[in-house]
């Protein structure tokens, strides 16, 4: 689910997560760019892809979209680096022109939508490996905990940043979220066992056949992404204890969510 | 990129846009939509003037009423499903005045939208500071994607017409149209590279220039007037 | 006639699917006047795309392939794409723009070109392919036969020395498919077409190449070449309807 404008009132905390949503797609266009610039078209069209399946997805439980299926199928198809940066442009085009997620929540958007799944995904890829199973399974379980891992960031983000009531809130959006996940998840485990099937290669990542010559890495704004995103964090982490007027505030909310996940 | 994949919310060629770069209207937009959703939550003063800025917004991008609307519902029921947990523990003032706020921005929000081409938009993020890999990838998106919609649409149709039944998009769609993107994005690919295709130019086009400083000015002004006043 | 010259020498280009690089094309030589036409004619499967991605660098290739004396390598992509025009089998791989006008002008906006002279050269580029006043047109609500001229339309504004068309006609009712070999027999550069129509090299009375899997096993002008029944059946084709009895 996104988070729109005007819900967090808390605006250390905002912007802490937006700094470190950032930090998260700046590390991504680093890998991205050094790589192989002739990826911009590739990343391109299938981000039209994630944003093509929502135009024409009926939405089938409230907050439920398109995303982490895309992030999840995005992720396996064109590898971490590149999945982050196409969901970033799809959040991007979503907050800009459609009024879906906020301008001022977009970091934190990224971060729950692109960052998060992109990572938790890749990382099960490792933990299941390259067969069929291992595929479809971190296709599944990929899809749903990174659909759960967003939900309980925006929950957290809305109890500690706009006072919500903790138990409700975190039963709500994790609760909701999470029957989407596992719906998604399904779906995408399907998906991933038709593309193996009618497309191997393009799980395997290979570089295209085409553009052979073309191969031009840039290593001109590696440096730049990677500074940007070690400031970007050391900033949030100097606005997090600012988040909270009191150090006592804090730990008291915190027991609250303690007491609300237990 | 076909005019039924993502039809324009404002009428053309209007004052607003002429008076204006594109960057600079986004700029401004976003500037306006921080203010209001930074407003302290049932200030009333703060509530009527984000009112008046989004008429003032309004006037100015024009959009088309039945796009904007049906933009604007899917944003508002968002707002909704947010504020449900402060309306479940009975504190159902401060979710109204928050969904208010939210709704106040997401209105500013989509009427710069309205404003903006979206053949507008990559120049207009890479003119304010978005790394051209990115801008260069927002590009191609909006392409590619009255292309790939219309693909997505055949491949479901095509299952109809065969006698399948439910939703439109079930996992063999998503795959099919997965398989057939990513071959299309090879070719595309190359094609904008065999005609020489040039990313830096399009930040040329959008960027900051003199004729901005009044419409920036004059947003960051109403800003600072809404906080205080707040 | 004015174009470049072609020049191909042992090429062997490989497509690098599922894991095994296979050889596509085995040792093919070719040479091709400026200004000549040329069909490289073959059923499908016979590689003839193969043979075009390779002359823009756009599939790996040994052997050596020179456009106006320019040799093909990483160096001179950029000098070598400027020189050749691609025009793709499937015009919405290369359709993208909103209007007709932008779509032509893009080629030669993307190498520095503006205003007056670009306006200039879209108008010759339209007025070439017979779709002038079709400018503010969307791309994608033309017919295929439109489609197919404008993809031409947006390689010639840059005003290449070779164009490199995949399947022209194919697809094409008749009338579509008679404008679209008007518009090629009227082009002043260097032809090189991959097409299974061989009707339409006999009317563009080129010269012929036939390829099967990826093997040059004949070359000759039109007229004698599709006149042999027995050859072109080998290569997995048919004679040419206006040549049946």
């Amino acid at each position: 689910m996104h988070l729109a404008d005007g819900i967090v009132t808390n605006a250390p905390l905002l912007v802490a997560l937006d700094l470190v949503g950032a930090a998260g797609v700046s590390v991504a266009l680093t890998r991205f760019v050094a790589r192989d610039s002739r990826r911009i078209a590739w990343t391109g069209t299938l981000a039209a892809f994630v944003l093509a399946a929502q135009a024409i997805n009926v939405p089938m439980v409230p907050g439920a979209s398109a995303h982490v299926i895309g992030a999840g199928l995005l992720a396996l198809a064109l590898g971490p680096a590149e999945a982050i940066v196409a969901m970033t442009a799809v959040l991007l085009v979503q907050a800009l022109m459609f009024g879906d997620g906020g301008i001022t929540t977009l970091g934190l958007n990224v971060l729950d939508m692109a960052v998060l799944p992109v990572l938790i995904v890749q990382g099960l890829r490792r933990v299941f490996g390259e067969t069929k199973r291992g595929l479809t399974l971190t296709a599944f379980t990929g899809t749903f905990v990174g659909t759960v891992a967003g939900a309980a960031v925006l929950a957290t983000t809305l109890v500690l940043g706009a006072d919500a009531p903790a138990r409700v809130t975190f039963g709500w959006i994790v609760g909701v979220q999470g029957v989407a996940g596992l719906i998604e998840g399904v779906l995408a485990a399907v998906a991933v066992r038709h593309l193996i099937g009618r497309a191997p290669g393009l799980l395997s990542r290979r570089p295209s056949a085409l553009v052979a010559l073309d191969s031009n890495a840039t290593r001109r704004e590696s440096r730049r992404g990677l500074v940007l995103a070690m400031v970007a964090i050391a900033v949030a982490l100097m606005l997090l204890p600012l988040a909270s007027s009191t150090p006592d505030a804090l730990e008291v909310v915190v027991q609250r969510v303690h007491l609300a996940v237990r | 990129m076909t005019s039924s994949a993502l039809p324009p919310l404002g009428s053309a060629g209007t004052p607003f846009q002429r008076a204006a770069s594109p960057a600079a209207r986004l700029l401004a937009g976003a500037v306006l939509v921080a203010a209001i959703a930074t407003t302290p939550v049932g200030s009333l003063p703060a509530l009527s003037i984000s009112l008046l800025l989004l008429v003032a917004t309004l006037l100015a991008a024009r959009p088309r009423l039945r796009p904007f609307a049906r933009r604007a519902l899917p944003a508002l029921l968002v707002i909704a499903a947010l504020v449900v947990p402060l309306v479940i523990t009975g504190r159902t003032a401060e979710a109204l005045a928050m969904g208010a706020r939210a709704t106040l921005a997401v209105g500013v929000a989509l009427s710069v939208a309205a404003s903006l081409g979206l053949d507008e938009l990559p120049g207009a993020l890479s003119a304010l500071g978005v790394p051209a890999a990115l801008a260069a990838v927002v590009e191609t998106m909006l392409r590619q994607l009255g292309s790939v919609q219309d693909e997505g649409r055949r491949i479901v149709l095509a299952r109809k017409l065969r006698g399948a039944r439910g939703f439109g998009v079930g996992p063999e769609v998503l795959s099919a149209l997965l398989v057939r993107t990513s071959a299309r994005a090879e070719r595309a690919e190359l094609a904008m590279r065999l005609r020489g295709y040039n990313p830096v130019l399009a930040r040329e086009r959008a960027r900051l220039g003199r004729r901005d400083l009044l419409l920036l000015g004059l947003t960051i002004a109403l800003a600072i007037l809404l906080h205080i006043a707040a | 006639m004015s174009g470049q010259s072609i020049h191909i020498e042992r090429l062997q280009v490989w497509r690098d699917d599922d894991s095994s690089r296979q050889c596509v094309i085995d040792e093919l030589s070719l040479d091709i006047a400026p200004g000549e036409r040329v069909a490289v004619a073959g059923p499908n499967g016979a590689c003839k795309t193969s043979l075009l991605l390779a002359m823009v660098g756009a599939l790996p290739f040994s052997g050596t392939i020179a456009v106006g004396g320019q040799v093909l390598e990483a160096k001179s992509l950029e000098a070598v794409r400027r020189e050749v025009g691609y025009v793709f089998a499937d015009p919405a791989d290369q359709l993208f723009l909103p209007t007709v006008r932008e779509e032509v002008g893009f080629g030669p906006r993307q190498r520095g070109v503006f205003g007056e002279p670009l306006a200039a050269r879209v108008d010759a580029a339209l007025d070439a392919v017979g779709l002038r006043g079709f400018e503010e047109r969307s791309p994608l609500a033309l017919s295929l036969g439109e489609q197919r001229r404008l993809a031409a339309a947006t390689v010639l504004s840059s005003a290449p020395g070779a164009l490199l068309f995949d399947e022209p006609t194919a697809s094409l009712d008749p009338r579509a498919r008679r404008a679209m070999l008007d518009t090629l027999r009227a082009l002043d550069a260097t032809l090189l077409l991959a097409t299974h129509d061989l009707d339409a090299v006999l009317d563009l009375d080129a010269r012929v190449v036939l390829l099967d899997a990826g093997r040059l096993i004949a070359e000759g002008p039109a007229a004698e070449l599709l006149r042999d029944e027995a050859l072109l059946e080998q290569a997995g084709m048919a004679l040419p309807l206006g040549l049946q009895r």
